[in-house]
């Protein structure tokens, strides 16, 4: 494993590391030190890096039942009328409807009656793979 | 989309038991779904023979997995069904979940007149608060065509727990998981078409959800305006928990702020506002993030779930004396976020796993942190600190323990905030009693250290440092004058972005060093190592992140002079989950440090000793695979060899037990305890 054994010599008080570590962590990277399990020299993950298959580019195409073209997303009032008649309710989060009961305590509930569902959807890559998006009922 | 008809069979199957119980109410007819009789083969992490089996244990596997994050007096109720979805060949639904019910002005709300989901509700008031409906709290419904003809056709479903997914196979306990987040709360019930809030009030979740744009929380926002942002790219999270927590994420943190990053896309898309950033990033994926990569992590998750109010559990382990008298020295071990069962503080004998104590906490608190208190009463046995949170009012308390009989000696009351962590050093105050240090932010956002005396519960320090992202704060010897230690705090600052070392005498609050630290290092943990850098003062070890990358750095400073003695990189991501002082046993005159890493590329928990004048690695030992470690401490040999020890406390996986394992400092072997469920 290789380590990395660096001392300051002459550092004083006040003295800012802007520059020494950066530096020192270019030493660390081009030595490679080595030995032992762990820490391995593996690449370096950058922070942005997303594993294969999670990348947010995917798009959901909604098309237009009456004229069979792409169309944009349906809101939510276009989604409760499809419920009504006979399409998926819980595709819902919309209030209408709903009921406030008062509860022996004073408390107030609803019953959100399956609206409000947050549905993990999984998408095949054309390339292989898939991709994950959760999505709430909109 | 089949129907469930008539309730046909009911499996009440606890999930293992943590501080909260999830149990599983299948919805299923014989046969079908969770009662599938189909024969299968064990995988990793699922022993089950049938498809009905390995089903019940991938979401026992993940209920565990909340159980020990959060706490609830009530068991929590999961219906659950495999039902078909909407689905396509290339594209459908994997499963979906909700809460049954919302409620509001109940007893003990956490916001008042808000709305709050069933089971964070009961968990909150302490009670069952629809005794008469039987149905669950929360509801998630699985799609069982996955990999049929006319569904997804390519994939399947994988049974494994724990296991990184890859390929065609879709982790059913991961998706369970996530799913199971979004029916405790995490989620928002504002209309995506107006902006309204539900049926005019607003809900628990959006008390912390602020436009950053125009700088003001959603329930201050008209409805247009909080249309405007579920896309503008603008969403943060700014509950305190969180905010006390943000360093630890490598992206997707606001330096002025500390708050984290919703999800807001543009153009709007149905998983705004629910979901973390995508580009959040905790060393693992976070869970609840709208995309999710193989590797999860629910740090975000936990500090969010605290910040609307759930009781959230902290696990801590310490080592005490031999409060028995028999074998080894003992130890301290605290789960505490609500109330019994699972709620418990315990002195434990590690060399049988036999529990001495049992001691009783008061209820309905987040215990955050436990320090062992040098004995004020008139007991041999120390004292434990319990340091607690409460949601409301964000009251602060420590509770003082004698750890031989029990009983409660003192109850010492903190200002106001975000306690992280507590402290116990000996006197320096007038007094003889030890004093507690606490250290958290306000609520305002400043970082603090308290310091009361144990007996009197008098404050005999108070130290105040800049707004900032907090790391974590050490105790360092005397070296600036008085006779108080000094304390030396790490964090981020929110002007600038760096990270620093600040350290003050505890009693004055005098200024004694103000150091920045290396550029794009976060500073996450810190501990005091015994001088050998040349000057009398102690050195101070730092573990961190350097940013954007994501590479855990460790840095030892001299804190009288801001020498830097060592800098090492560590090349192989990890997710650093502590940082402990050992004595020296290596080449060199320094001590040595022992590092808690999960490493990012296989979710595998690590202790990494090194020592802390080179950066040599000594020794480096695994923990059994899908262990969640949270905590390490260090603690004089408990009497197994003559060297120091290291506890690691972590909850599992595979089986939702609370453990902690004991190591030699030196290597060898740890062993796990578990600790005893509801005893």
């Amino acid at each position: 494993m290789r380590t990395h054994p660096t001392r300051s010599q002459s550092w004083k008080r006040h003295l800012k590391w802007t520059l020494a570590v950066p530096m020192l962590a270019a030493l660390a990277l081009a030595t490679a030190l080595a030995g032992g399990k762990w820490p391995l020299s593996a690449p370096v993950r950058a922070a942005n890096h997303k594993p294969a298959g999670t990348d947010r580019s995917r798009q959901i195409a909604h098309v237009d039942p009456a004229t069979g073209q792409l169309t944009q997303r349906p809101s939510q009032a276009q989604l409760a009328t499809q419920g009504a008649v006979g399409g998926p309710v819980a595709l819902n989060r919309s209030f209408d409807g709903l009921v406030e009961q008062v509860l022996p305590n004073g408390a107030i509930m609803v019953d959100l009656e399956n609206r409000f569902q947050t549905s993990l959807v999984a998408t095949i890559k054309p390339e292989g793979g898939y991709e994950l998006d959760c999505e709430d009922d909109s | 989309m089949r129907r469930a008809g008539a309730l046909l069979v009911a499996l009440l199957l606890p999930a293992s038991a943590g501080a909260a119980t999830l149990v599983l109410d299948s919805q299923d007819p014989p046969n079908v779904g969770f009662n599938d009789p189909t024969p299968v083969t064990p995988v990793t992490g699922n022993s089950g023979k049938t498809l009905g089996e390995q089903r019940i244990n991938a979401f026992n596997a993940a209920a565990s997995v909340w159980e020990n994050r959060i706490a609830s007096p009530t068991v929590i109720r999961v219906s659950g069904m495999f039902d078909a979805q909407d689905c396509e060949p290339l594209s459908g639904t994997l499963a979906s979940a909700s809460p049954v019910l919302v409620i509001r002005n109940f007893p003990g709300e956490v916001k008042l007149m808000a709305w709050h989901s069933w089971a964070h509700a009961n968990a909150v008031a302490g009670e069952e608060l629809v005794p008469a409906d039987s149905r669950g709290h929360l509801q998630v419904t699985v799609n069982p065509d996955v990999g049929t003809s006319g569904c997804l056709t390519t994939l399947r479903w994988d049974h494994r727990v724990g296991a990184p997914f890859s390929g065609n196979d879709v982790s059913l306990f991961n998706v369970l998981m996530h799913e199971i987040g979004h029916g405790l709360g995490i989620l928002e019930l504002i209309d995506h078409d107006t902006g309204e809030k539900f049926n005019g009030f607003n809900d628990i979740y959006m008390h912390y959800l602020e436009d950053h744009e125009l700088g003001r929380k959603w329930p201050a926002l008209g409805n247009a305006q909080r249309l405007n942002s579920l896309s503008n790219n603008q969403l943060h999270w700014t509950g305190g928990t969180m905010r006390l927590h943000s360093a630890k994420l490598a992206d997707g943190t606001h330096l002025g702020s500390g708050h984290v990053q919703m999800y807001a896309p543009n153009p709007q898309e149905g998983s705004a506002a629910s979901h973390f950033d995508t580009e959040l990033w905790s060393g693992l994926d976070e869970l609840m993030e709208p995309f999710n990569g193989p590797l999860q992590d629910l740090v975000a998750s936990h500090h969010l779930l605290q910040d609307i109010g759930w009781p959230v559990n902290h696990p801590t382990v310490r080592g005490l004396e031999n409060v028995d008298g028999k074998d080894w020295s003992d130890i301290a071990v605290l789960r505490a976020g609500g109330q019994q069962p699972g709620h418990f503080l315990r002195v434990v004998d590690p060399r049988k796993n036999r529990l001495i104590r049992e001691i009783e906490l008061p209820q309905n608190i987040a215990a955050v942190d436990l320090a062992v208190v040098g004995d004020h009463k008139d007991t041999p046995a120390s004292e434990l600190g319990v340091l607690s949170w409460k949601a409301k009012g964000n009251a602060t308390r420590v509770y003082i323990y004698d750890a031989m009989s029990g009983e409660r000696v003192k109850n010492l009351g903190f200002p106001a905030g975000y306690p992280k962590s507590i402290l116990s050093v000996p006197s320096f105050g007038a007094s003889p009693a030890p004093e507690i240090l606490v250290f958290g932010t306000t609520p305002a956002g400043a970082i603090k250290v308290w310091t009361k005396d144990a007996k009197s519960g008098a404050f005999v320090g108070n130290a105040t440092f800049p707004k900032g992202m907090p790391g974590g704060f050490a105790v360092v010897p005397s070296y600036g004058g008085s006779p108080a230690p000094e304390v030396a705090v790490v964090y981020t600052n929110a002007q600038n972005g760096t990270g620093h070392l600040h350290v003050k005498d505890a009693d004055t609050g005098a200024n004694l060093g103000q150091w920045t630290l290396p550029t794009q290092f976060r500073p996450l943990f810190v501990c005091s190592v015994p001088s050998f850098g040349g000057s009398a003062a102690d050195e101070v070890a730092i573990l961190g992140l350097q940013i954007p990358l994501g590479t855990p750095e460790l840095h030892v400073v001299d804190p009288s002079s801001g020498d830097l003695l060592l800098s090492r990189i560590f090349l192989d991501p990890f997710e650093p989950r502590g940082l402990a002082v050992l004595p020296d046993f290596g080449s060199t005159p320094a001590a040595e440090l022992a590092i808690l890493g999960t490493l990012t590329r296989n979710v595998r928990t690590r202790i990494l000793v090194v020592d802390a004048s080179s950066g040599t690695v000594l020794t480096s030992t695994a923990l059994p695979a899908r262990e969640n470690a949270l905590r390490i401490a260090s603690v004089p040999s408990l009497g197994g060899s003559s060297a120091d020890d290291l506890l690691v406390v972590s909850t599992a996986a595979r089986d939702g037990k609370l453990r902690v394992y004991v190591k030699d400092g030196r290597g060898g072997q740890v062993r796990g305890l578990a600790m005893a469920e509801g005893d």
